[in-house]
């Protein structure tokens, strides 16, 4: 180092760029690229440029900086004896003229792209590329450690001065500099201290008070634990009517076009991201001594800028408050943006931009020279310039979240509701429309396919071609056609077509003789037997509309449903009778024999009459019964049969408790089709052991599961040699994408079906088959099936764009009638359709789903359930996930829960294959290396057994608290130093941490520790050990025990152990 | 706060609208307006059969009910 260099503390803005270089050392997110056409100098002399360069590098100290770190702090160096600035050579012109301008602009985006090291000077390097005999261009790319956008105006400017004052023979017309950068570092931290300091982060903390930690906005990937940085760039420009229509609209509401452009801006981001606060970063030069204005350097600032979006607010009251949000930031605008970082947000959090993760800009000059490196800063970037009368938008997007195509979309519907907002700025923000005409009519569309009724005139039958009949009309033609076939096979007894037949019209002439007619409710309560299938058949043929009761639920909700549905006839079995409630319903025990003739009977309904009553249960309020058509259940039968074809060689399993309506298609797709129904025994759906021996026994060609149910079948024993099986179908949970794999493991000889729907729209709505699941982050539910139609809607009944959550809605002819005798709750839940034929109705799921581009559907859990953990919204399937890819994890299941320790927050439930006390550590370092520390749960719980529902779906109520019996280890408690190595890093941290006493198992950053601390330690380490320790390293291997090892391994030099030790659970590495 | 209204449609059945925005087709306006609440309680009181209506003529043609 030469004695002419000056030693400065780095500002704070700085130090972050320094610690994120040091922290991502390949990433050039800070480099700004410039690329200089030098057009009215041209032919440029080569020599002339490079002295040019040189005499605005010697004015600016800047340019000549470098910084190192020293004594725990960031310092910026400036040498006086820089050597004279080089450009390097490049020459194009061997090129084909027409490629010289492609190459121009590759080389400058690589340079762009090459990353600065701090250490060593210069900060900056410019390559004069010769595109042409009289045609010499300028690349140059500056760290933004030493430069910003006031500085690349300066610096063209004074570069243009210098090379006309070189070749003139003068001295360039440049005033004496009154002060450098460093000074104004020095000033602006003795100016952030005390009273100024304290007021400005007054202001600050209150304003951002409770923000979103993350806005969310919904991206085609979910966000990575580490962002890595990588961006692309999508420009637009607006026509010259809309550009002068919003300047026009500026000075109307008396305001800017920034603040017009960023309520419009932040609208659209409200509409995507669900929110209506939104805060939203915007650079803010921060020269606002006049000494500084000709300094190059780094003096630009960050200010947030909170939107509030809520209780609907017109286009133009939106923009009086966002102008008072934008005047008041200006006020306050000093704060350098890491120190609100560092007051406000002091966790260290990988993943997501800190206080905003969104951006806004209108540069006032031109950002046409820009060069695009391959980066993003934060999630979503806009960029507005207005040039020639157009205003031209650049949003710079971080690849980790978007497809280039998503932010095409923004980009458009940003448009699409400016256009809206000129044309009537009274309208509501949340009314104006984000999609044209003819995006609205494709998306609604999307959710229409062919034959869903849309174009239909009557409100309840379904579209051309839709089945007709009833669900008995169907198997009566059945037991004609095939009368001697076995219909359904239990056990040792078999029933024939024709026998099942006459036995369900014996009973049904019965159940007429009794008085059940048309419309009437008949409560059913068998187990799993041919009497049971019998029985409902025999409703249906008596023209009433059968009610299951499930023999296992609680006697007091048998007796609810029982008073609820009005049933005055309860068949049933003998030895039920204990079990069940007294009342008013009359029992007919299905052993009797009904002495009646055995004929088909005159049928009395018609495809709009009530088939089944299935009660379901909300997760507040009493159960309701759903009421559904003959019409809806045979349409969904009728798609099952297309997508499947059922044949008489067909043998279906029927496993699903009657009370759940899957068990409707199980029950009467094959008795419509004349294959074979083979009912398992009771209580065997709960038992996958019996339904491998059942399949086998059967020959069992299609059956049912929920993912709960599946998740036991597929680590059943044996199920390879389950060869008949040819389709399995799921619905009632998300499937899970490695579930979906595991399937194809163990069955490859099976298809795999993920269907969708609820009581409300006769079983299942959307289907998809399961291909390509490895790799996804969920499985799609599919396109809605013939005669359905499926909208992603907003509260206003508006379509979604595509990707944008929204409230699922279903229509067409799988629409139940309604809720029994609960005409409010069924007004509430069935809306009046804008889409269907007149008078038609939408069942409101209180599902979140959202349209992908390819037009699959995507479910994304109940809307009551959005899971909010410390201001994040959580997607507890995204950790169970990352939970189950470990080997040692059988199954996983994450839940939010207000008992967790330290509490609100996630559990996870894991049943553990691996050493018991191993559980929370190795897991905790697992999911800190692939999630956003706010998804890491705040306890790990080991359990054997999931429980589970009636219906086989897991009961998340009745996951145990996480403090009592299997509680994993969950704090720390002080462990003791085993090693000499142990017990000095333990005094290290104590020292570094400022804390008596530290313990092996303590981790850095629960103990305080943050991202400076942690170059301190590396550098200790360096010191004291000679070692040079990954900082990456420092955050995921955080305890001392862990921390030892890793000295210990730089220090024998075997880094191949290290990334083990990284990779592995550290304990085993501390075995091994 | 009145900001929704009864509607029905054809087959009398009954649902919610926001005041102010044009019905869907085939919706009519039952003559009731008030909160979401209110309008549910009111629907509680009306809409005594559920059945739609062609469902409910084509019955009661047969002589059920």
């Amino acid at each position: 180092m030469s004695t002419s260099d000056d030693v400065f503390p780095a500002s704070s803005g700085q130090e972050r760029m320094w610690f994120l270089a040091r922290f991502e050392p390949d990433l050039a997110v800070y480099n700004i690229g410039m690329l200089m056409p030098m057009s009215a100098r041209q032919p440029v002399d080569p020599r002339r440029l490079e002295q040019a360069v040189d005499m605005v590098v010697r004015r600016h100290e800047a340019l000549r900086t470098t910084f190192e770190f020293r004594d725990g702090q960031v310092v910026q160096i400036v040498t006086d004896s820089a050597p004279p600035a080089r450009l390097v050579e490049i020459d194009l012109t061997h090129l084909p003229a027409a490629e010289r301008e492609a190459e121009l602009k590759r080389l400058a985006r690589i340079d762009a792209a090459t990353p600065f090291t701090l250490e060593q000077a210069p900060l900056w390097r410019g390559k004069h590329v010769r595109m042409a005999d009289d045609d010499l261009r300028l690349v140059i790319v500056f760290d933004h450690t030493v430069f910003d956008g006031v500085s690349s105006m300066i610096f063209v400017d004074e570069l243009e001065e210098c090379y006309d004052a070189i070749g003139e023979g003068r001295a360039p017309k440049l005033a004496e500099l009154q002060i450098q950068f460093a000074d104004f570092a020095v000033w602006q931290r003795g100016r952030l201290t005390g009273e100024f300091l304290e007021s400005e982060l007054a202001h600050w903390r209150e304003r951002l008070a409770g923000i979103p930690a993350d806005l969310g906005l919904p991206g085609d990937r979910p966000r990575p634990a580490r962002r890595t940085y990588r961006g692309e760039v999508c420009l637009g420009v607006y026509s010259p009517e809309l550009s002068s229509g919003l300047e026009r609209l500026a000075k109307d509401l008396n305001t800017t076009l920034f603040t017009v452009m960023l309520t419009a801006y932040a609208a659209v981001l409200s509409r995507w991201s669900g929110v209506d606060d939104i805060v939203v970063g915007t650079p803010i030069a921060g020269r606002l001594l006049p000494e500084t204005e000709p300094v190059i350097g780094m003096f630009v600032n960050a200010v947030p800028l909170r939107v509030d979006l809520s209780g609907s607010p017109s286009f133009r009251e939106a923009v009086a408050r966002v102008r008072t949000t934008v005047a008041e930031a200006l006020d306050h605008q000093e704060l350098p943006f890491e120190r609100l970082v560092e007051d406000l947000q002091p966790t260290r959090d990988l993943s997501v931009p800190p206080l905003y993760q969104v951006m806004f800009n209108l540069a006032s000059g031109t950002n046409e020279g820009q060069v695009a490196n391959g980066t993003a800063k934060v999630d979503v970037q806009l960029d507005l310039n207005m040039r020639d009368g157009r205003l031209h938008t650049r949003l710079e997007y971080a690849v980790d979240l978007f497809d280039h195509g998503t932010i095409e979309r923004f980009d458009d519907q940003l448009r699409t509701l400016v256009e809206a907002a000129v044309a009537d700025p009274d309208r509501e923000v949340r009314a104006l429309p984000l999609l044209t005409a003819g995006e609205r009519e494709r998306v609604l569309a999307l959710g229409a396919p062919e034959g869903s009724g849309a174009s239909e005139e009557l409100g309840l039958s379904g579209g051309p071609g839709a089945p007709e009949g009833t669900l008995s009309a169907l198997v009566e033609a059945q037991a004609a056609a095939t009368p001697d076939a076995p219909a359904v096979v239990f056990g040792d007894v078999t029933l024939t077509y024709a026998e099942l037949n006459a036995r369900a019209n014996r009973l049904a002439r019965w159940l007429r003789k009794i008085r059940v007619g048309r419309g009437d409710p008949v409560a059913v309560c068998a187990e799993r037997s041919p009497e049971l299938v019998v029985a409902l058949l025999a409703v249906l043929k008596a023209g009433g509309a059968y009610v299951p009761l499930d023999p296992e639920y609680p006697r007091h909700r048998l007796a609810f449903m029982l008073a609820d549905s009005g049933a005055r006839v309860l068949l049933t079995q003998r030895h039920l009778r204990d079990a069940l409630p007294g009342g008013v319903a009359k029992p007919v025990f299905l052993e009797d024999d009904f002495d009646q003739p055995s004929g088909d009977l005159d049928p009395v309904t018609g495809p709009d009459d009530a088939a089944y009553l299935i009660y379901t249960s909300g997760s507040t309020g009493r159960p309701k019964a759903v009421v559904n058509s003959h019409r809806g259940i045979v349409n969904r039968l009728a798609w099952m049969q297309d997508r499947f074809g059922l044949t008489p060689a067909d043998v279906v399993m029927q496993k699903t408790p009657t009370s759940f309506d899957v068990s409707v298609w199980e029950f009467f797709w094959p008795l419509t089709r004349g294959a074979v129904l083979v009912p398992v025994r009771p209580g065997g759906h709960r038992d996958p052991n019996h339904q491998r021996d059942l399949i086998k026994q059967h020959g069992i060609t299609t059956m049912h599961f929920v993912p709960s149910m599946l998740a036991l079948f597929l680590e059943e024993a044996g199920i390879e040699s389950c060869t008949s099986l040819r389709r399995v179908v799921c619905s009632g949970e998300e499937l899970p994408p490695r579930m979906a794999a595991r399937f194809f493991e163990r069955l490859p000889g099976a298809e795999l079906h993920n269907l969708y729907g609820p009581t409300e729209a006769a079983v299942d709505v959307t289907a998809w088959k399961c291909e390509d699941v490895e790799g996804r982050a969920t499985l799609p539910i599919g396109r809605p099936m013939p005669g359905c139609r499926l909208y992603v809607l907003d509260e206003r009944l508006e379509p979604m764009p595509v990707g944008v959550p929204g409230h699922l809605h279903i229509g067409g002819v799988q629409v139940a009638r309604g809720y029994a005798g609960r005409p409010g709750l069924t007004a509430e839940r069935f809306v009046p359709d804008p889409y269907g034929p007149p008078g038609s109705r939408l069942y409101a799921t209180g599902d979140l789903a959202r349209l992908r581009p390819d037009g699959e559907l995507e479910y994304l859990g109940r809307i009551d359930d959005q899971v909010k953990v410390h201001g994040w919204r959580v997607e507890p399937g995204e950790v169970e996930a990352v939970l189950a890819e470990d080997p040692r994890v059988r199954r996983a299941v994450v839940a939010l829960r207000d008992d967790a320790p330290g509490g609100r927050g996630l559990v996870a439930y894991v049943d553990w294959t691996g050493e018991p006390s191993e559980l929370a550590h190795a897991m905790r370092g697992t999911l800190a290396r692939k999630l956003p520390p706010p998804l890491l749960p705040q306890a790990f719980v080991q359990v054997t057994e999931f429980p589970l529902g009636p219906s086989g779906k897991l009961d998340r109520a009745a996951l145990p608290p996480p403090t009592g019996s299997g509680r994993a280890d969950l704090g720390t408690a002080y462990a003791e130093p085993g090693t000499p190595l142990e017990a000095d890093l333990c005094a290290l941290w104590g020292e570094l941490l400022g804390r008596e006493r530290v313990g092996v198992n303590d981790d850095f950053f629960e103990l305080g520790g943050h991202s400076l601390l942690a170059v301190s330690l590396v550098t200790r380490y360096r010191e004291i050990y000679g070692i040079e320790m990954d900082l990456r390293d420092c955050f995921e291997l955080t305890t001392v025990a862990e921390q030892a090892l890793a000295v210990l391994e730089l220090q024998l030099g075997d880094d191949a152990e290290l990334e083990a030790l990284l990779a592995d659970d550290p304990v085993e590495g501390a075995d091994a | 706060m009145s900001d929704v209204k009864v509607v029905l449609n054809d087959e009398e059945q009954y649902s919610i609208w926001p005041v102010g925005r044009e019905n869907p087709a085939g919706w009519h306006d039952a003559g009731f307006t008030g909160t979401k609440d209110e309008c549910l309680a009111h629907i509680e009181q009306v809409w005594t059969d559920m059945r739609p209506k062609s469902l409910r003529e084509a019955m009661e043609a047969e002589g059920v009910r």
